[in-house]
């Protein structure tokens, strides 16, 4: 019944069904970094001074920050002068149209499932595709831009927008914030740039497809969504990497912001490269994901199907100003092999009545190690603030690990606080009962798993709820035995 | 040189002094023990906020206080504290007042049972009874608990003889007068069960003066196969008194321990309980409720190891926070890979009475095997404006009806003290505490 | 239909079933009591293939084939149906999904169409009215949160979905109450046929004045020690078990 180690072992291995490389010709700064880097970095996407200044700035904070020691996560030294912080599909200048656009790109993500050919797109999605460090294409341009709604590359809108993103670039998470916000501050390449007028309902979900492809290369995308008072956005992002045998570095920001009435909705659903089953290669994902609910009523959601990465370190937060703002976390983040997760939320609570809700269902598998990691702060301006909070935990095979770490700090009385965590494992009873009904043991694990996720599942959009219910599938094929 | 590092250095003088003065014929087997928590101390420093365990309890207002080691060998007679005692049958009495066993108070005679005190073992060079002062403690796990093991100077050695049922309990308490006023007392008890026994202790902290001391105890349990406590604490100092009391419990096969905390007095305290079960079918209940009102920092840490398989923990503990009383709670719950089979369940729930209060609660599990049952679940919250709403409605005063659901609040914890008199006393004593907060809609 | 020949089955080490001999045609119903712990749960889960139960002793022929040898879900596909003691609750996994999952798979098996949506509903509507099962049950979590009674007549929903050639029914009737348990017998007795067969092992004789057995069986000790028509239940529950037991020691 059980399948032995060493083929289940290789079943997961062969399950990265993302890991090929497109060859393709690129222009890539050769590894390290120094102000020099930096500076060929703002004049390859012909940036105007103040950015490369904002740039400047963060690196030379950035070099007195020590690096992060975590407890819980191990992995060896990085070494920063090894990777390469920029790399460019050839030609260098941004494609005009999707015409333009090198049909071997094009491939690549109708390899992935994502086509970016417009007659053959996702009806309602427009998508903006991030190869390596740069925007190589954005669809639906037209129809989002009748409806006053920005979406394009960050590059672009550093160029076209400066105004907008002056204002709000940084604002949300500052350089000095932690030693990755810091380092993707000095150095990031490109990312999603969007932006909802007042009152204007985004007519499609906006999604951004993130793939790293070079070897030895760094991917540190920034994204800022800006939500005007009574407007709506769904984003929704997808990352995916080649099998290397080397540790990759993803270090990104987004920031969000909300204001009065505002609603986003952010979408992830990751799937970098994990490494071998035995913890060769795979992605280091040090993401920082803040969301600013700066007016009254305004209302962010993070929802995360995390199956990818070496580790991932991330805690999408939300800081709830305005009054009755509220925030929401909902996770799936699945460990195998030897990968790590460390990931959670903080939800900040500073004006009244504003209300978070936090559902987490950690997945560890084989010698895969999962830690929920959650800060609920109710200050003291923060009449009737309500939280609540969901950690579960689900164990398959006894080498794994799950931890659970909520921090609750309440300084008002009139604030309420709830939270539960469970670990259990995937019931025999449960696998038995499934099996005696005639299913067959993978299928029985797999509708018990969903059935365990079903809460975060439904919060993601129609389309994608599907596809991250078949990533976990496969994502824990030959895991159970 | 900061505060901190000023104290270290102050402190590992007055210690290295302390022990140069302890008379030389107690034993090198102690001394060594003494010398090698003061190299632990060095090590360790005191702790600070950068630490996970003291990130939100800060020790800089105890420092600041100077409190001085020392010792006091006054003995009581007389019925002066009489009614400290607990009321009914005991079975045996351990008194100590500002750190000082007193014989003439104790009472130490049970068939059974053997009770010494720290201080005549050492005297003695009673071997025997210390030979097992620190197996649980090691020479100390922060720089407080390394000057305990450097500076001990008395305590309780308490060990119930294998297959002894008590059925009274046993009374474990120490005074501080006034006469304890800016010392630092250094206690450290030993409680051993032998295989089978079964017990009650009761062990409390008073205080007769408003005065500031400083109790820096150490408590070590250690349960023998299939011996049974019941271990009834209440720290009820001063309220200008600083209280750090380290409680560690050893589990043997089959063994049960079920403690109740109560912490009510004190100007900052912080009790850390960490339970490991040595061997398969053992369990451990803990309880525990803390109030904290004007000026009070109250901290409890618990942290339970599942170490091997086939092992229960419960823990379940209430606060209750008014005035601008800060509360910090932290309960960890560790299953090793090898302990398959362990149920663990921590809840914390907390009551806010007033807008200048706080609790920072941190509950964390940590699970390295698969067939486990654990959980925790935290709240923080107010009184239900409905139950308040429907005790008014029956004619009760708000300040009653804010009363009576704070001691409902408490109740399910204050049940967990056996005795009725006790039980009423404490709920005397928490009614007493709260009252003034409950008057007014904070 | 169903041969079994000298089974013999340990549980952690322990010896529970000691040589149990039964043969089950196509349209009889056996009834398999017997006191606590003589080893009719084990018999019951034995048959359905559960891990944790060590088969040291004999065989078991099912439809012509060896049924030990086959994988759980291989039974299940075979027409082997077990129906619980104590139903597992499956949180989050809906029970029309589980419904419909188990019966494709299992009419896969047979080389029969997967059933569309429509037909599929159709089918469970009228089913769960059969059993009196509440449809708003189809609609949660598989078990969760149901009652005793729910969760035994959804039991026989699954059994009537599937179509089982064997079932087995372990303690089927325990903590009904009357009404629920005819509705559970209800649901039996329509599951009657001559191409099927059931086993209904129960510790009550309560149950099989409503499922009338063909034969009858006392497990004791880990054998079958005495077995009969229908009649012997009514002398069990004059007389009790003490009676056969003392025999067969004898």
């Amino acid at each position: 019944m059980s399948v032995p180690e060493q083929q289940m072992d290789e079943l997961v291995r062969s399950e990265y069904k993302q890991g090929f490389i497109t060859p393709i010709e690129s222009d890539t700064l050769p590894p390290g970094l120094d102000e020099g880097v930096i500076r060929a970095i703002s004049e390859k996407k012909g940036e105007p001074e103040w950015m490369l200044e904002k740039r400047l700035v963060a690196y030379r904070h950035w070099l007195t920050m020590p690096e992060p020691q975590w407890s819980s996560l191990h992995h060896p030294p990085i070494d920063f002068q090894s990777i390469s912080y920029f790399s460019s599909p050839r030609p260098k200048d941004g494609p005009k149209n999707l015409d333009e656009v090198d049909p071997e790109l094009l491939e690549t993500y109708e390899k992935l499932g994502i086509p970016i050919d417009e007659q053959k797109a996702l009806a309602g999605v427009a998508v903006d595709a991030v190869f390596d460090s740069v925007s190589v294409a954005t669809t639906f341009r037209k129809p989002l831009a009748e409806a006053g709604v920005l979406f394009c590359s960050m590059s672009e809108a550093i160029r076209e927008y400066p105004d907008l993103v002056r204002q709000y670039l940084g604002k949300v998470v500052p350089h000095k914030d932690n030693y990755f916000a810091a380092l993707n501050s000095a150095v990031f390449s490109d990312g999603t740039f969007v932006y909802i007028p007042r009152g204007v309902r985004c007519p499609m979900e906006l999604s951004t497809y993130f793939r790293i492809n070079e070897a030895k290369t760094g991917q540190f995308e920034r994204t800022l969504i800006v939500a005007e008072a009574g407007s709506h956005v769904s984003y929704l992002e997808g990352c995916t990497a080649p099998m290397r045998d080397e540790n990759q570095l993803h270090a990104a920001v987004v920031e969000l912001v909300a204001l009065e009435d505002a609603r986003i909705k952010y979408s992830t659903v990751q799937n970098w490269y994990p490494g071998d089953a035995q913890g060769r290669g795979g992605i280091y994902n040090f993401v920082t994901k803040r969301g600013d609910c700066r007016g009254d009523r305004s209302h962010i959601s993070w929802t995360q199907v995390e199956t990818g990465s070496a580790i991932t370190w991330k805690y999408p937060s939300c800081i709830l100003r305005g009054k009755d703002s509220v925030g929401e976390f909902y996770s799936v983040a699945v460990t195998k092999g030897r990968q790590q997760a460390d990931t959670g939320t903080k939800m900040i609570h500073i004006g009244e009545n504003t209300r978070s809700t936090i559902v987490s269902k950690g997945i560890s598998a084989m010698q895969g190690s999962n830690a929920y990691r959650g800060l609920v702060r109710m200050t003291t301006g923060a009449e009737n603030a309500r939280n609540h909070t969901q950690c579960d935990s689900l164990l398959i095979g006894d080498r794994c690990s799950a931890h659970t770490y909520p921090y609750i700090e309440v300084k008002n009385p009139t604030a309420t606080v709830e939270h539960e965590a469970t670990t259990s494992k995937v019931g025999e009873d449960q696998l038995f009962y499934c099996r005696q009904r005639g299913l067959s043991e993978e299928d029985a694990v797999s509708m018990i798993i969903n059935g365990f996720c079903k809460e975060v599942f439904k919060e993601l959009p129609m389309e994608f709820a599907v596809e991250a219910q078949k990533l976990l599938a496969v994502s824990l094929e030959g895991a159970v035995g | 040189m900061t505060l901190q590092s000023q104290a270290v250095s102050d402190f590992q003088k007055a210690t290295q002094h302390y022990i140069a003065g302890l008379p030389l014929d107690r034993g090198a087997w102690l001394t060594d023990h003494r010398w090698s928590a003061v190299t632990r101390f060095s090590d360790l420093g005191f702790p600070d906020k950068r630490q996970e365990a003291w990130r939100y309890t800060s020790i800089e207002g105890l420092l600041k206080q100077g409190f001085v080691t020392s010792d006091s060998d006054m003995e009581v007679v007389g019925t002066e504290f009489e009614h400290h005692f607990l009321d009914g049958p005991t079975a045996g009495r351990v008194v100590f007042v500002d750190g000082a066993f007193q014989p003439s108070l104790s009472d130490t005679h049970v068939p059974g049972v053997r009770i010494n005190n720290l201080r005549s073992a050492m005297e003695t060079s009673d071997l025997e009874t210390l030979k097992s002062v620190g197996t649980l403690s090691g020479p100390g796990t922060h720089g407080f608990s390394a000057l305990n093991m450097a500076t001990m100077r008395d305590g309780a050695l308490i060990r119930v003889s294998a297959g002894l049922r008590l059925d009274a309990p046993i009374d474990l308490v120490s005074i501080s007068t006034s006469s304890a006023s800016g010392r630092a007392m250094r206690p450290r008890h030993l409680i051993v069960l032998e295989q089978d026994a079964e017990a009650t202790l009761v062990e409390r902290y008073l205080s007769t003066s408003d005065n500031a001391y400083f109790t820096n105890l150490v408590c070590e349990v250690l349960l023998e196969e299939r011996a049974s406590l019941v271990h009834q604490r209440v720290q009820q100092e001063s309220p200008s008194a600083y209280h750090l009391a380290d409680l560690h419990i050893e589990l043997q096969a089959d063994a049960s321990y079920r403690g109740v905390n109560l912490a009510i007095g004190g100007a900052w305290s912080r009790t850390k309980i960490g339970n490991s079960f040595a061997a398969p079918g053992a369990s451990c209940e803990l309880h525990g409720l803390y109030l904290a009102g004007e000026g009070q920092l109250v901290d409890f840490h618990l942290d339970v190891d599942h170490g091997v398989p086939g092992c229960d923990s419960r823990e379940n503990f209430r606060g209750i926070l008014y005035g601008n009383g800060r509360a910090v709670f932290d309960g960890r719950i560790l299953v090793q890979k090898q302990a398959q089979k362990s149920s663990a369940h921590l809840s914390n729930a907390n009551l806010m009475l007033s807008r200048r209060a706080e609790i920072d609660t941190k509950p964390q599990l940590e699970i390295l095997a698969d067939d486990v049952m654990c959980s925790h679940g935290t709240t923080v919250g107010q009184i239900d404006p409905q139950a308040l709403f429907y005790l008014r409605s029956r004619g009760l005063s708000e300040e009653r009806a804010r009363r009576l659901l704070c001691l409902g609040f408490a109740s399910e914890i204050l049940e967990q003290f056996e005795s009725g008199s006790l039980q009423d006393h404490l709920a005397e004593l928490i009614q007493q505490k709260i009252g003034s907060e409950t008057k007014g809609a904070s | 239909m169903l041969r079994i020949r000298d089974l013999r089955t340990s549980v952690e080490g322990k010896e529970i079933l000691k040589g149990i001999d039964l043969e089950v045609k196509a349209g009889e119903v056996h009834a398999v009591m017997g006191p606590n712990g003589s080893g009719k749960s084990t018999l019951a889960h034995v048959l359905a293939g559960r891990d944790g139960y060590q088969v040291t002793g004999g065989d078991v022929e099912f439809l012509g084939q060896d049924l030990l040898d086959l994988e759980v879900e291989e039974r299940a596909h075979k027409g082997l149906f077990l129906a619980m003691q104590y139903p597992v609750e499956l949180p989050g996994v809906n029970n029309l999904t589980f419904l419909r999952e188990s019966l494709n798979a299992v009419r896969r098996a047979r080389g029969e169409e997967e059933m569309d949506a429509v037909g599929f509903m159709k089918l469970v509507r009228r089913k769960a009215d059969e059993v009196k099962l509440d449809h708003k049950l189809l609609k949660r979590s598989v078990n969760a949160g149901f009652s005793g009674g729910e969760k035994k007549r959804n039991e026989i929903l699954q059994m009537a979905m599937l179509e089982p050639r064997l079932a087995i029914l372990d303690e089927t009737d325990s903590g009904l109450d009357i009404d629920a348990l005819r509705t559970v017998a209800d649901g039996v007795n329509m599951m009657r046929s001559p191409e099927r067969a059931l086993i209904v092992v129960t510790h009550y004789q309560r149950l099989l004045e409503y499922i009338e057995p063909d034969h009858l069986h006392v497990l004791a000790g880990g054998r079958i020690v005495h077995s009969g028509g229908k009649e012997l239940a009514f002398e069990l529950e004059e007389r009790g078990y003490g009676w056969l037991l003392e025999e067969n020691a004898a």
